[in-house]
């Protein structure tokens, strides 16, 4: 692994992730995100890779005045090994496009890693504020607190008619995503995720899967977020996705108390079957862990496991497994502690041993 | 990815026709999975030409609701070169002028996705929704450590327990 920034953004706990929260574990978290372009600097599209390569190292050396973020998280995911980017996906820090590509990028993170900065994405910054649970309107603040403070050492592209210019159309105007993860495992289950789905497609709202655009939704997880970004003012927009938040987190309860009442026993058996797997499996590919991760995770928010054992499932625990086990993570770890890559084979295997560890551990 | 979808103007367009006629200009479609449905179009065993889709869409029951995007002139960016046809590639404009160049294209655009063509909200500078950069998960927190606190204590991890209330009494305390 590469320095001491990377190392730190790779080891450190996710501020994201810190379950059950205010609502039993259905969001996860909050996230705002700001399209930027730089006054004068044609868009991505048009630039070579001389041209980009110039417009992240200024964009770097502006975030370097602007803030008094740790030098050493002034990042060029492209000097990364892929599995470092990839960890990074992972982690939510960066794009999957970004992780993916060759082009020049740069990533800055805020000392609590709670902002990045994406650079030389589809726009020339994305500003990204992400926090655990539902806090739309703090996540705001804080983005529009950088953006201001970035504002005092590069123009941005705007137009007097169209606010913030970006690549793309679908995001000019305020350049504003917002968006919230939950975990809808009930929802799903009943059937009733669709119809509740097409009604936020008519609200103007999309929903995604766990890393944003193109993803599934892996282990009931689903982003929800604003498809509008012009002609709303951005805390109306944040507003709307607050209050759909808050309609979901009502609808997937009562799902769960539907299931409760209508279906207990398979409730249970999936439950059930789930914990069993995870405590005692020896081989789990990473769709069959945040299967089963899910409905412990349901399990646990509708207190139907055995909390009170001496080997009981904590949201701690479930976290750092939701974290820690996914496939880039744990590639790293073996790379760090055999010097060399892991099969698939060898993953599941390893995940499945970390899995019992961690849950033994408390 | 991005882009409207040309029949619905609501969905992203993720099916993507382009035909290339012997006698005539290229013409394109951009459509979503479910518009494809709707319309019966079967793409790969027969795929509809281009001007199918839109005498289907002109006739189809749904309410024409989006404007249409009129079509490029062959006029160029005077900025960055770059046509008002190359956007149906992948959606993306090559400078902030092209907004500009392209304004009629790009209103029949805007106010197809956003039903609006007129910025609201922050502009550089204002200092509308100014606060102080806060803890932005602070309530979160709480919430969790007291449910982790609960859970501790039913499980009768007592000294847990007594760490995780130490770290609530913290949370509360003003630094």
């Amino acid at each position: 692994m590469s320095g001491a920034g990377i190392r730190h953004l790779l080891t450190a706990p996710a501020r994201w992730l810190a379950s059950p929260g205010e609502h039993d574990g259905i969001v996860v978290s909050s996230r705002i995100r700001l399209a930027r372009n730089r006054v004068g600097t044609a868009f991505r599209r048009t630039l070579d890779g001389e041209a980009e390569q110039a417009l992240v190292e200024d964009l770097l050396a502006i975030v370097a005045r602007a803030t008094d973020w740790p030098r050493d998280q002034l990042l060029q995911p492209a000097r990364l090994s892929e599995l470092e980017r990839q960890a990074l996906v992972e982690r939510q820090l960066i794009s999957r496009e970004i992780a993916n590509g060759n082009r020049p990028s740069g990533l800055c993170v805020s000392p609590d890693q709670v902002v990045t900065l994406m650079l030389n994405e589809e726009d020339h910054v994305r500003l990204q504020v992400i926090s655990a649970g539902l806090c739309l309107d703090q996540c705001l603040a804080r983005a529009q607190w950088t953006d201001r403070d970035l504002e005092k050492h590069v123009v941005w592209a705007t137009h007097p008619r169209l606010g913030y210019l970006t690549a793309c159309h679908t995001n000019c105007g305020t350049g504003l995503r917002a968006s919230v993860m939950l975990h809808l495992p009930a929802l799903a289950e009943t059937g009733e995720l669709k119809a509740v789905l097409r009604a936020l497609d008519k609200l103007h709202m999309t929903v995604r899967g766990l890393h944003g655009e193109g993803s599934e939704a892996t282990g009931h997880y689903y982003q929800v977020s604003n498809a509008r970004t012009l002609g709303i003012e951005e805390r109306s927009l944040v507003g709307s996705i607050h209050a759909a938040t808050l309609r979901l987190i009502e609808a997937e309860r009562l799902a769960r108390q539907a299931l409760l009442t209508k279906g207990r026993l398979t409730l249970e058996d999936k439950i059930y079957r789930g914990w069993g797997l995870l405590t005692h499996a020896r081989s789990l590919t990473s769709d069959e862990l945040n299967e089963h991760l899910s409905w412990v995770r349901l399990g646990l928010a509708l207190r139907l496991l055995p909390v009170s054992s001496a080997i009981g499932p904590t949201w701690a625990n479930l976290d750092r497994i939701f974290l820690l086990c996914q496939p880039a993570h744990l590639q790293l770890l073996h790379l760090s502690d055999q010097g060399s890559s892991a099969t698939a084979a060898v993953r599941d295997q390893m995940r499945s041993g970390l899995v019992r560890e961690w849950i033994q551990a408390g | 990815m991005h882009g409207d979808c040309q029949v619905c103007g609501k969905r992203p367009a993720t099916i993507h026709l382009t035909e290339l006629p012997t006698d005539g200009p290229r013409q394109e479609a951009h459509l979503c999975p479910q518009c494809v449905e709707r319309l019966g179009l079967d793409l790969h065993r027969d795929p509809p030409s281009v001007h199918s889709i839109l005498t289907k869409q002109s006739t189809s029951a749904q309410p024409p609701a989006a404007p249409t995007v009129p079509p490029p002139t062959g006029k160029t960016c005077p900025r960055c070169a770059f046509a008002f046809s190359d956007y149906a590639e992948n959606n993306l404009f090559g400078c902030a002028e092209c907004y500009d160049a392209f304004a009629e294209q790009v209103d029949a655009l805007l106010r197809r996705y956003h039903g609006a063509v007129g910025h609201v909200g922050r502009i550089p500078g204002s200092e509308s929704g100014v606060m102080p950069p806060v803890p932005t998960d602070l309530v979160m927190r709480r919430a969790t450590l007291e449910a982790r606190l609960r859970d501790a204590i039913t499980a009768e991890r007592y000294e847990e327990a007594a760490h995780l209330r130490d770290q609530i009494q913290h949370l509360a305390e003003p630094s």
